[in-house]
C-alpha cells in the first residue's frame, strides 16, 4: 500500500505512530461495520446451530433443556410446518413467475410510451416505496369479509361473478395474500427491466430495423436474450422474498384460519414469541435459513455478484 | 411505436395504395390501444387502494359504511386526522420514526462507505476472510435469525431502546458495502497515489477524496436504506415492546387491533404513514429508481 522508496512526510504526531496508523488503515476502516455486523448477524446465525438442540421457553438461560434431535423429529411430524412449507412453495410458484412476467410486459410497453413514460414510472414507484405492512393493512380493509368493499365494487362494474368471501374463507385467503404480494412487488421487476432495456446498446436495434425486423422480432431475438442475466437476478430476489414473507401474512390472516395460510417465517415467529417455544421456533427458522442460503448460494455460484 | 411507423413509411417506396395505409393506421391505433389500455389498467390497480384509503379517511363514521365505495367524499371530514394525533398519539410515532431512520441511515452510510473503502482499496491480512463473512451475510434473511437476534438484544439489555433498534439496523451492512466497494474499485489508482505521495494519510484520502467522489453512489445506497429502515416492520415489532417507542409501521399495525371498527381513524393513520414515502417518490424519482434498482443491477442485495 505504501510504495517502497517513497519518502513519507513527517506528521505532527511523529513518524512511528503515523506509520502504524497508515498500516492499520484497512482493518480500522472495516472495524465499525463489523462492530455491529458480528453481534447482530454472525453470532445469531451461528448460535442457531446450538439452539436447535434445546427445548427452551426463552425466559432466561437456566430454563434451557437439551433434547438432542427431538425438535427435528417433531418438525417431521408437524402438519402445520408442512402446510407452511407447502404454502411458501406453492404461492412462490405463482407469485414469482407472475411478478417477472408482469414486470417484463410492463417494462417493454413502458419504454415504447415516451409521452407518458415519466408519469407511469412515478406511479409504479409508489408501491415500492410504501411499507409492506401499511399496504397489507389497507388491503385487509378492502378484502374484509364484513364490509365487502371489493365485492361491492365488482358488483358495481358488472363483474359480480368475481365476488368472493376473500379473507373470510381459507380457500380464498391465499388468493388475497398472493394479490397483495404481487401488488407490492411487480413494480420492482418492471423498473429494473426498464433500467436494463434503456441501457442496451442502441446500435443492435438500429441494425435490426435497417434489416426490416419488426418490433416483435427485435424484442424476441435481441431484447429478451440480453435480459437473461438480469432476469436470473430478479428471479432469485423474488424467490428469496417469497420465503421471507412475514408481515403481509401476519396482517392479512395471522396464518389462519386454523393455520391454513401459515408460512415458515410466521410459524417460526409464533412458536418463539407466542407459544414460548424458542428451541422449536429456531428449528423452523433453521429450515428457512437453509432454503434462503441455498437459493442465494445458487445465485452467487451461477451468476456471480457483479 | 408511432415513431417507428413513420420511419418505416419514409423508408418504404413511394408506390403505396390507400388500403395499405388504412390498415397501417388501424394497426398503430390498435397498438396504442393495447399499450395504453394495459398500462392504464395496471395504473388503476395501483391507484385504487391508495385513493380509497385517502377518501375513506375523509369520511365521518356516520356516513362511512353507507358510502364505502364512493371515491370522492361528498362532505370531507377532517375529524379522523384530529383523532389520529390526539387519541392515537401519531406525532410521537412520527418523531420516533424520524429519529431512528436518521441515525440508522446516517450511521449505515458512514460505516458501509468505510468498510467499502477498506475492502476495495486497502490490503491487509485476513481481508478476504472478513469480506467473505460479509458476503455470507447475504445468505441470511433477517426474519430467519430474528429469535437469536432478540436473545442477543435482550442479553445486552437493549430491548425497548432506540439504541437497540439502531444497532440492529447498523448490522445490515452487506448491501451498502457491496455497492460502494464496486464504486471505489472503479476509481483510478492515480488519484489516490498522488495524494498519498503528497503526504495525505489514508484517512485523509478517504475523507477528502474518496467520499466526495462517491457522492452519487452514496445517495443511491442512502435512498435504499432510507426506505428499508422507514418501512421496516420486523425489527421494531420485535425489539420495541413499549407503545411510546413504536415506529409508524408498528403503530399502524397495532391501530388495526385497537380501532378495529373505526375505519376512519385507521385510514387516516395509514394515509399519514404513506405521505412521506409518496412525497419522496414524487420529488426524488430519479434517485429512488437508482437506489431501489441498484441492488438488482449491481448484483448485491440485502
Amino acid at each position: 500500500m505504501i510504495h517502497a522508496g517513497v519518502e513519507l512526510p513527517r506528521a505532527r504526531t511523529g513518524p512511528r505512530l503515523w506509520r502504524f496508523a497508515e498500516k492499520m488503515a484497512g482493518p480500522v476502516f472495516a472495524f465499525p461495520a463489523l462492530l455491529f455486523y458480528v453481534p447482530f448477524v454472525v453470532i445469531p446465525t451461528l448460535s442457531m446451530l446450538y439452539f436447535v438442540f434445546f427445548r427452551w421457553t426463552g425466559t432466561g438461560l437456566h430454563t434451557m433443556h437439551y433434547v438432542g434431535l427431538k425438535n427435528f423429529v417433531e418438525l417431521a411430524g408437524d402438519r402445520v410446518f408442512w402446510t407452511a412449507l407447502k404454502n411458501n412453495f406453492v404461492w412462490g410458484a405463482i407469485i414469482v413467475p407472475c411478478q417477472l412476467l408482469l414486470g417484463l410486459v410492463i417494462a417493454l410497453l413502458m419504454v415504447q410510451e415516451r409521452r407518458l413514460f415519466r408519469a407511469y414510472q412515478a406511479l409504479f414507484l409508489v408501491p415500492l416505496t410504501l411499507s409492506g405492512i401499511v399496504v397489507a393493512v389497507v388491503f385487509t380493509l378492502i378484502f374484509s369479509p364484513t364490509y365487502e368493499v371489493l365485492n361491492r365494487v365488482l358488483r358495481g362494474i358488472g363483474l359480480g361473478f368475481l365476488t368472493n368471501p376473500w379473507l373470510g374463507s381459507a380457500k380464498t385467503a391465499p388468493m388475497v395474500i398472493i394479490i397483495v404480494s404481487l401488488w407490492g412487488s411487480f413494480a420492482f421487476s418492471a423498473l429494473v427491466y426498464v433500467a436494463r432495456i434503456k441501457g442496451l446498446p442502441q446500435e443492435l436495434f438500429d441494425a435490426a430495423r435497417v434489416d426490416g425486423a419488426s418490433w416483435l422480432q427485435q424484442t424476441w431475438s435481441i431484447t429478451l436474450p440480453l435480459l437473461r442475466p438480469v432476469t436470473a437476478v430478479l428471479l432469485m430476489l423474488a424467490v428469496i422474498e417469497v420465503f421471507r414473507m412475514f408481515g403481509t401474512v401476519l396482517t392479512l390472516t395471522e396464518g389462519g384460519p386454523n393455520n391454513r395460510t401459515q408460512v415458515l417465517a410466521l410459524y417460526a415467529y409464533m412458536n418463539g414469541f407466542y407459544y414460548s417455544r424458542m428451541g422449536y421456533g429456531t428449528t423452523v427458522s433453521a429450515v428457512l435459513l437453509g432454503i434462503g442460503a441455498l437459493v442465494t448460494g445458487l445465485q452467487m455460484k451461477y451468476f456471480g455478484r457483479e | 411505436m408511432a415513431s417507428r411507423t413513420i420511419r418505416s413509411r419514409s423508408v418504404g417506396e413511394g408506390r403505396r395504395d390507400s388500403k395499405e395505409l388504412v390498415l397501417r393506421r388501424l394497426g398503430t391505433f390498435l397498438e396504442n390501444l393495447v399499450i395504453y389500455g394495459f398500462l392504464s389498467l395496471i395504473a388503476l390497480t395501483v391507484l385504487y387502494p391508495i385513493v380509497w384509503m385517502v377518501s375513506t379517511s375523509l369520511k365521518s363514521d356516520k356516513i362511512l359504511f353507507k358510502t364505502l365505495t364512493q371515491l370522492i367524499p361528498s362532505e370531507p371530514f377532517l375529524g379522523n386526522y384530529k383523532a389520529v394525533f390526539e387519541q392515537a398519539d401519531f406525532l410521537r410515532y412520527y418523531l420516533n420514526s424520524i429519529l431512528i431512520t436518521t441515525c440508522s441511515v446516517g450511521g449505515l452510510l458512514l460505516i458501509t462507505s468505510m468498510a467499502a473503502y477498506s475492502f476495495g482499496r486497502t490490503k491487509w491480512r485476513g481481508k478476504e476472510l472478513v469480506f467473505g463473512l460479509i458476503v455470507a451475510g447475504q445468505l441470511v434473511a433477517p426474519v430467519a435469525i430474528i429469535m437469536p437476534v432478540f436473545i442477543v438484544i435482550n442479553s445486552l439489555r437493549l430491548t425497548s431502546t432506540y439504541q437497540g433498534l439502531i444497532f440492529l439496523y447498523l448490522s445490515r451492512v452487506p448491501f451498502g458495502t457491496f455497492v460502494l466497494r464496486a464504486f471505489f474499485e472503479a476509481v483510478p489508482r492515480g488519484i489516490e497515489e498522488v495524494a498519498l505521495i503528497d503526504g495525505c494519510s489514508r484517512y485523509g484520502v478517504f475523507w477528502r477524496i474518496m467520499l466526495p467522489l462517491a457522492k452519487p453512489a452514496i445517495a443511491s445506497v442512502g435512498v435504499f436504506y432510507f426506505f428499508f429502515v422507514w418501512n421496516d416492520f420486523l425489527f421494531p415489532f420485535v425489539v420495541l415492546q413499549k407503545q411510546q417507542l413504536m415506529t409508524i409501521p408498528v403503530a399502524v399495525f397495532n391501530l388495526r387491533g385497537t380501532y378495529q371498527i373505526a375505519w376512519g381513524i385507521q385510514t387516516a393513520a395509514l394515509t399519514m404513514a404513506v405521505i412521506p414515502a409518496i412525497l419522496a417518490s414524487l420529488f426524488f424519482q430519479k434517485q429512488i429508481v437508482g437506489g431501489l434498482t441498484a441492488g438488482a443491477l449491481k448484483g448485491g442485495q440485502d
